[in-house]
């Protein structure tokens, strides 16, 4: 599932940010550019524009980096740079709703109660606990980058996480 | 289930959709072209470069803070008194630079452009032991790494400066007095000093750039407190 064994990313813990940066840039960067062209097939200079603010944005939280379970830094930086992508593409045509930009999401192939609920969730939920709870952004880059407002950011979060925690507790799964 | 553990789960549900949901992109060894700019762009984010532009930030604070402290201590007995408030390290050129360690200055207002994109910013961060703030910002209008360094004045603090080879003018920034540092050896290198005795902040901004450009941003400066 991902490029390297875990064991190898394990090294990426004990490097200093820039060290860090470096590390994943080489690893991951061919990665985030096929993510990218999942948006951009055939525009490649948005395709780097994408990938280029998906650094950006990872190189100012590097302490998500940090904080995950070694095996789920490419998840990481794929989460960031598909939000980028999708940033990108509302920027070129705002008037299109959030769910035009997103690929098919499949039916959970894994089984979970709360991955199964999560693919049940409104898009506009989903997108922005990706970037709060996944991407480690602020309200405020969130609101950014969605084009809404910080208090509009923190609304959804809170019935987001109501929604899900509604279902986990309905299944019993909360307890 | 606490409100940390969902938030938890949230996160490795959200991390295992994409893995799903991109497991082509995962298994995929192709690599898709990319252009000299976009290398060009990335080699700025990469460490060499940040590296050689903290490299000529720190030779520059060294000598600030040596100069600075060394006025202080000459001119002011009870700063001798209280030097137990400072200590002092050897930087990796050798000079040796006199640190604050006394209170910080979380209370230091925020300064900065208002129109500056987040994603221009490479980091903002408090340094000397909290007694300044340092941002460090990609100037896209003049494709250039700027830093803006600022701190609150000490009534005990004078400030010296080093102006060896470089060309050295004074100047005013938005009424305030400073000095503007320019690299006389055909490179493109200024540092702009100034102080606003109203505020109680003194200000650094540097970057391979004209002065005129530096004397232009730091005109834009403004509380983003106020």
């Amino acid at each position: 599932m991902v490029e390297r064994p875990a064991r190898e990313v394990g090294k990426l813990r004990r490097k200093d940010d820039h060290s860090l940066f470096q590390e994943l840039y080489c690893r991951y960067n061919p990665l985030l550019f096929r993510v990218a062209a999942r948006y951009f097939p055939d525009a490649p200079q948005e395709r780097e524009d994408a990938v280029q603010n998906a650094w950006l944005k990872a190189f100012r939280h590097l302490e998500k980096a940090r904080e995950l379970p070694e095996d789920k830094v490419p998840l990481w930086l794929i989460c960031i740079t598909k939000n980028e992508a999708i940033s990108l593409l509302r920027r070129q045509q705002p008037h299109l709703p959030l769910e035009e930009w997103l690929p098919a999401t499949s039916p959970a192939a894994s089984s979970g109660s709360v991955r199964e609920a999560i693919d049940a969730l409104p898009e506009i939920y989903r997108a922005v606990l990706e970037l709060k709870f996944v991407a480690g952004y602020t309200n405020r880059e969130i609101a950014r980058m969605l084009g809404i407002s910080e208090s509009a950011v923190g609304t959804r979060i809170l019935r987001g996480r109501a929604i899900l925690k509604g279902k986990l507790d309905a299944e019993g799964v909360s307890e | 289930m606490n409100d940390q553990e969902l938030d938890l789960r949230i996160r490795d549900a959200l991390l295992d959709a994409a893995a799903e949901e991109f497991a082509g992109e995962l298994r995929s060894e192709n690599v898709l072209p990319v252009s000299e700019t976009y290398r060009q762009n990335m080699r700025m984010l990469l460490p060499k470069a940040h590296r050689k532009q903290r490299r000529w930030q720190v030779c520059t604070w060294a000598a600030v803070l040596i100069l600075l402290f060394g006025a202080v201590l000459s001119a002011s007995p009870s700063v001798r008194a209280a030097v137990k408030n400072w200590f002092a390290a050897m930087s990796d050129n050798g000079n040796l630079v006199y640190s604050f360690a006394g209170e910080g200055a979380d209370d230091l207002p925020r300064y900065g452009w208002p129109d500056l994109p987040e994603d221009s910013i490479r980091s903002d961060e408090m340094i000397h032991l909290g007694m300044s703030r340092e941002i460090v910002f990609c100037d896209a209008e003049n494709q250039a790494e700027m830093t803006l360094t600022y701190g609150s004045m000490r009534e005990e603090i004078a400030l010296t400066l080093n102006t060896s080879e470089l060309e050295s003018t004074a100047v005013e920034v938005n009424g305030c007095p400073g000095t503007l540092l320019e690299r006389q050896d055909g490179e493109n290198g200024s540092w702009l000093f100034w102080m606003d005795d109203g505020a109680g902040i003194r200000f650094i901004l540097e970057g391979a750039v004209p002065g005129e450009i530096l004397l232009e941003r730091a005109e834009q400066i403004v509380n983003l407190e106020t």
